[in-house]
């Protein structure tokens, strides 16, 4: 062997060396294969009017329209092809999306087919349905959230223990193979959550930019939180060593709980941002999602929004701190009509839903941080009566492919749950019903 | 084979005896994959991925690989192979940036001998990542993996003379690179 060669054997056994079983994944196995996509379209056939239909009959009448345009103007939400099937996205947009989707989490019957599904955003069609892990200190494990990280292949799902009221929550990662097929869950180090009495944990579950931490929001020892069931602190879980790091307090107001809406990182990884609400609590409900909203309700509808947001930003130390400890990024305005804020990944633009000119249109708008300006439309999506549950959004990594939903039980065809990119709105294959609802999506 | 790493059994000369011998042999072997992986795309995250697919599609052919008479020179095969896949998707090498990433500080050392050898690595390295894919496959499986050449043809799933000239040629562009690095 001459000196090269013994340089080169030495500097490949020392790089080599480095990585060790403890910084290893774990390998998953394979999770069983997906189900036909027949059956699911069987299913959606299958659905039958549900008592929320008449707020939004509206929608359908736009929902006719553009599905014989068969392409979304401005100001106007697109339809899902005529073929039941949703309309193909242009190259760019991630392969996949995730949902927790099945039936209502707040609904009158406990919930038995709740899932986290991956599906493709070209066809809709069901690329794997993740089964729930085995978890002993939880038999009837649900998932509530699933959150992609950057690689688009790679997903987290938060799972807790249905019917057993305040108690643990359990994070485990599934991967979709180059075979597109899914990994089995496994649990993530640092992925056991105690102490939890929330519902759900929509838009509060959140993947860093280079695929590092994973972000929720939790409920923990703050005041108002353990007894509200809405999730009141920001947790950051180190995915590498599973050490976790809290935000929390700072918020409080007298008489008015303080809960986290949805969560959002900067393209860096270097901070947070969160929508955060104060509502007082004679008017917090809970909707199909498990999300809660702020509105003093009469007869089952809104008669007026009564919380207020606001828009913040926290740094994603390693120590935690609390929740005021960063700049504003909106200040706190009086919820007219609450609606979900994410940061755009250049930092620079929140993104969020306004209303459009035309009438029951809203549009997905990038507004400025600085000026407060909207500076891209990047699509319409219809308009719905506000009853008990919100709308969320989720941005992929670039900023331009957002996902826009609404975790209610409406028939399939006024379900909002889609995607916008471009001006246009992309229906996508609804959620399965009857009873069904899209609890959370990612991507 | 003569594979090192951490398997308990010799894989060319006993195999696995069935489904679950298979499995097990990988799950012995995933440091050694993910360490190879890494050394062939220059990016841990990637080899973990890799790895992870590889498993995956074991762990579905189990039974068949079991009836096939089921050679553990396979795993070695199918990350080199999914490695190439990786390679080709991406269109290029990351250079020096994944090279960094493998090379943290050992504890227990002075931070003088961390930052010599952590250069010297790191031009090594680059140097080994400005080379042909044939020929950093054909290095690292000797000069890392200790495999013979008939070996590495398999993995390669080349010719014996293909390894042996590969080989060469790809020594003697390191030397020059390593020059050109001042070591």
């Amino acid at each position: 062997m001459n000196t090269d060669e013994e340089l080169l054997t030495r500097v490949l056994d020392r790089a080599a060396s480095r990585i060790t079983t403890e910084t290893l994944r774990p390998l998953a196995e394979p999770a069983t294969a997906p189900p036909r996509l027949a059956r699911v379209r069987r299913a959606i056939g299958n659905a039958r009017l549900a008592p929320a239909a008449a707020a939004v009959a509206v929608v359908l009448v736009v929902a006719v329209v553009l599905v014989v345009t068969g392409r979304a103007q401005e100001g106007k939400p697109a339809g899902r092809g005529t073929n039941g099937t949703a309309v193909t996205g242009p190259a760019g947009a991630p392969e996949y999306y995730a949902e927790v989707e099945g039936d209502e989490l707040n609904g009158p019957h406990p919930p038995g087919r709740v899932a986290v599904v991956v599906r493709s955003t070209a066809t809709g069609a069901v690329v794997a349905r993740i089964p729930a892990p085995v978890i002993a200190a939880a038999p009837k494990a649900i998932p509530f959230s699933v959150a992609a990280a950057p690689d688009d292949r790679t997903f987290y799902a938060l799972y807790a223990n249905w019917g057993k009221g305040p108690g643990d929550r359990w994070i485990y990662r599934f991967r979709m193979t180059s075979s597109g097929r899914a990994t089995r869950p496994a649990a993530i180090s640092g992925g056991l959550i105690t102490g939890q009495d929330y519902l759900g944990n929509v838009g509060g579950f959140v993947v860093s930019p280079d695929g590092s931490r994973l972000a929720l929001a939790v409920a923990g020892g703050h005041a108002n939180s353990q007894q509200s069931g809405i999730a009141g602190e920001i947790l950051v879980i180190d995915l590498r060593t599973g050490a976790h790091a809290t935000w929390r307090g700072g918020m409080d107001r007298p008489g008015q709980l303080f809960g986290i809406q949805s969560l959002s990182w900067t393209s860096g990884g270097e901070a947070l941002a969160y929508l955060g609400q104060w509502c007082p609590p004679r008017d917090l409900s809970y909707g199909s999602d498990g999300g809660f909203t702020c509105a003093t309700m009469k007869d089952y509808q809104v008669s007026r929004p009564a919380g207020t947001d606001v828009v913040r930003e926290i740094r994603a130390t390693s120590r935690g701190g609390t929740l005021d400890s960063g700049p504003v990024l909106r200040a706190p305005v009086k919820s007219t009509d609450p609606q979900p804020v994410l940061v755009d990944p250049s930092g620079k633009d929140l993104i969020t839903l306004r209303a459009a000119a035309t009438s029951g249109v809203l549009n997905v708008v990038k507004v400025s941080i600085a000026t407060g300006e909207v500076t891209s439309v990047l699509g319409s999506v219809p308009r719905m009566q506000p009853l008990f549950s919100a709308n969320h959004l989720a941005v992929d990594r670039t900023g331009r492919y957002v996902l826009v939903w609404r975790g209610e039980s409406v028939p399939s065809g006024l379900q909002l749950h889609g995607w916008v990119h471009g001006g246009a709105y992309h229906q996508l294959v609804p959620t399965l019903s009857p009873d069904g609802v899209t609890i959370q999506m990612t991507w | 084979m003569s594979f090192r790493g951490t398997a308990t059994s010799q894989p060319g000369t006993s195999g696995p005896r069935n489904e679950a011998d298979i499995v097990a042999q990988f799950r012995a072997r995933h440091l050694e994959l993910v360490r190879l992986a890494a050394l062939l795309l220059g990016d841990f995250a990637a080899a973990e991925d890799v790895v992870q697919d590889v498993f995956a599609r074991v762990w579905e052919g189990r039974d068949r690989l079991a009836a096939a008479g089921f050679s553990a020179a396979y795993f070695y095969r199918s990350v080199v192979n999914s490695c190439r896949s990786v390679h080709r998707r991406r269109g290029t090498l990351p250079a020096a940036g994944a090279a960094e990433a493998a090379l943290l500080a050992e504890p227990g050392t002075s931070a003088e001998d961390v930052v010599l050898r952590a250069d010297e690595d790191l031009r090594v390295l680059r140097a080994l990542a400005a080379l042909p894919r044939r020929q950093r496959e054909a290095l690292v499986l000797r000069y890392y993996q200790r495999l013979s050449e008939a070996e590495i043809a398999e993995a390669m799933r080349v010719s014996r003379g293909t390894v042996k000239s590969t080989t060469a040629r790809g020594l003697a562009a390191l030397g020059r690179r390593l020059r050109q690095e001042g070591l």
